[in-house]
């Protein structure tokens, strides 16, 4: 099985310049691969740094110390070292991400925000939309809601537009922080789906999943993280 | 997995560059790239040196020391304080773009909204009077002014038009590199948003690279792929923006991102 992802002896430390310097250490000395076709599931207590990790994954956040190498058939790309502008390209090509709350931009449709990460592979409109009206659909999203920004949806309605823009591009790398928090579940399932297709074309996925139940359909590689901890 | 793409090149290529007013008032020690269809915004306090950098970038204001080269559309490149005058002139009028925080500076208020946005394309050689009109009725509607008003003069037009209207007179030679000093300072609320909805989406669709000075972090999260956060003069961290916002670094940035009101 291709290994997508190594993560060699990452360290994550945040320094608090504005409260007396205190350091606060999130992630100590980490060491762990993803492989094509695999879901590693984080665990470990609130606190743990579970989503700093994915965050440190997507180049939201910087890593202090260590590497996380994406190989590529022409090699191997380092996100703890690269320029931004290669975490820009490899966020609209490869690595995708559902994070655990929807930031919303003002004023742009549901659908659009859907369908934003095919446009930005250069996909065409009309092909983009029929993809994210499939998606939507799946994850019973009215139509009536599709043209309306999802500044006034339910906190489940608008996990579900970012669970639908995760996952309508083919990432061969896809984080997911918490994607059924707030579902019920019918969705839950339609989400156990995804990741399992997801799966089957060769996808590394790494996520945090509180239900224990999903956890279970989905997860190939467990790892604890408070045993990680600083 | 194949391996993503990046542009290679970049439009515009910072290095070295120092302009100072006395100490540490103005830029210096200042580089940076910017590539194609990216958005990079400068941030920072008054007095921090934003648009001291951006004057230097648009060739307005020769810096004390260092380069400032650009890709040219012909694919050479350019130093714009080695270049002559006339070849700097060229490339302002119509590779550049400068988007003035008051529109009254970037407009010509004793022309019609036509002729504004006409000027540029007359500047560089057309001269055919019904083929300049339809381009300026096509740029009116793009940024949602009614074209029915290409006779009237700027001073007709509220702020927020104004804006637009220069947006438009900017946009018309289609620029590579738009240069835009806090294009929504002073706007109420509903006219910045809808000037921020022109600005995405104008990005979007021709590709444009653009370096933004905006003290408003809001702002910067919404156009910005990166940002540069400037402190007295100097840059004190860069990156991209999500990260300088949610992990800034520098005991500055820190500062600036906490004191950022939500309402």
């Amino acid at each position: 099985m291709t290994t997508r992802v190594t993560i060699t002896n990452l360290h994550k430390r945040f320094l608090m310049h504005l409260q007396g310097a205190v350091q606060l250490s999130v992630l100590s000395g980490l060491s762990l691969t993803m492989k094509a076709g695999q879901c590693t599931v984080l665990a470990g207590p609130s606190g743990m740094g579970k989503s700093s990790l994915l965050k440190c994954l997507y180049g939201n956040y910087v890593i202090t110390q260590g590497h996380i190498y994406l190989h590529f058939d022409q090699g191997d790309i380092d996100i703890a070292t690269c320029e931004p502008r290669w975490i820009h390209s490899l966020r609209t090509q490869t690595i995708g991400y559902v994070s655990q709350f929807l930031r919303i931009v003002p004023r742009v449709p549901a659908i659009d925000i859907v369908m934003e990460p095919l446009i930005n592979q250069g996909v065409d409109a009309s092909i983009a939309k029929e993809k994210a009206a499939i998606l939507l659909q799946r994850l019973h999203i009215p139509q009536s809601l599709w043209q309306l920004s999802p500044t006034t949806f339910s906190g489940g309605e608008q996990q579900r537009i970012n669970i639908a823009r995760g996952f309508i591009a083919d990432f061969p790398v896809l984080l997911l922080d918490e994607p059924t928090a707030s579902l019920d579940a019918n969705n839950r399932l339609v989400v156990v789906e995804l990741i399992q297709e997801a799966k089957q074309r060769g996808a590394a996925l790494m996520g945090i999943f509180h239900d224990e139940e999903v956890r279970d359909c989905v997860a190939d590689v467990i790892i604890d993280l408070s045993e990680y901890a600083a | 997995m194949k391996i993503p793409s990046v542009e290679a090149e970049p439009l515009l290529h910072v290095e070295g560059v120092n302009k100072l007013y006395g100490i540490n008032r103005g830029c210096q020690e200042i580089d940076f790239n910017l590539y194609a269809g990216e958005v990079l915004g400068i941030v920072g306090e008054s007095g921090s040196g934003k648009s001291t950098l951006l004057n230097c970038l648009s060739g307005d204001v020769p810096p004390d020391c260092g380069q400032i080269v650009v890709a040219s559309s012909v694919g050479d490149k350019v130093d714009l304080y080695q270049a002559s005058e006339s070849r700097r002139r060229l490339l302002m009028r119509s590779e550049f773009g400068i988007v003035k925080q008051n529109p009254r500076d970037g407009l010509r208020l004793q022309v019609s909204a036509g002729a504004n946005i006409g000027e540029r394309l007359m500047a560089i050689g057309e001269r055919h009077y019904s083929r300049l009109r339809d381009v300026g009725i096509d740029w009116m509607s793009q940024v949602e002014l009614d074209p029915e008003r290409i006779d009237d003069f700027p001073e007709t037009f509220s702020g927020g038009m104004q804006q637009r209207l220069q947006i438009a007179r900017v946009l018309v030679t289609q620029p590579r590199l738009v240069l835009m000093d806090e294009p929504t300072g002073g706007l109420d609320v509903s006219v910045q948003a809808k000037l921020l909805d022109l600005i995405r989406s104008l990005v979007s669709e021709l590709n444009l690279s653009v370096v933004m000075v905006t003290h408003d972090l809001a702002v910067a999260r919404l156009l910005c792929h990166r940002l540069i956060v400037m402190k007295k003069s100097r840059i004190v961290e860069t990156g991209l923006t999500d990260q300088i916002l949610d992990d800034p670094q520098h005991s500055y940035t820190q500062l600036l991102v906490s004191s950022v009101l939500t309402p």
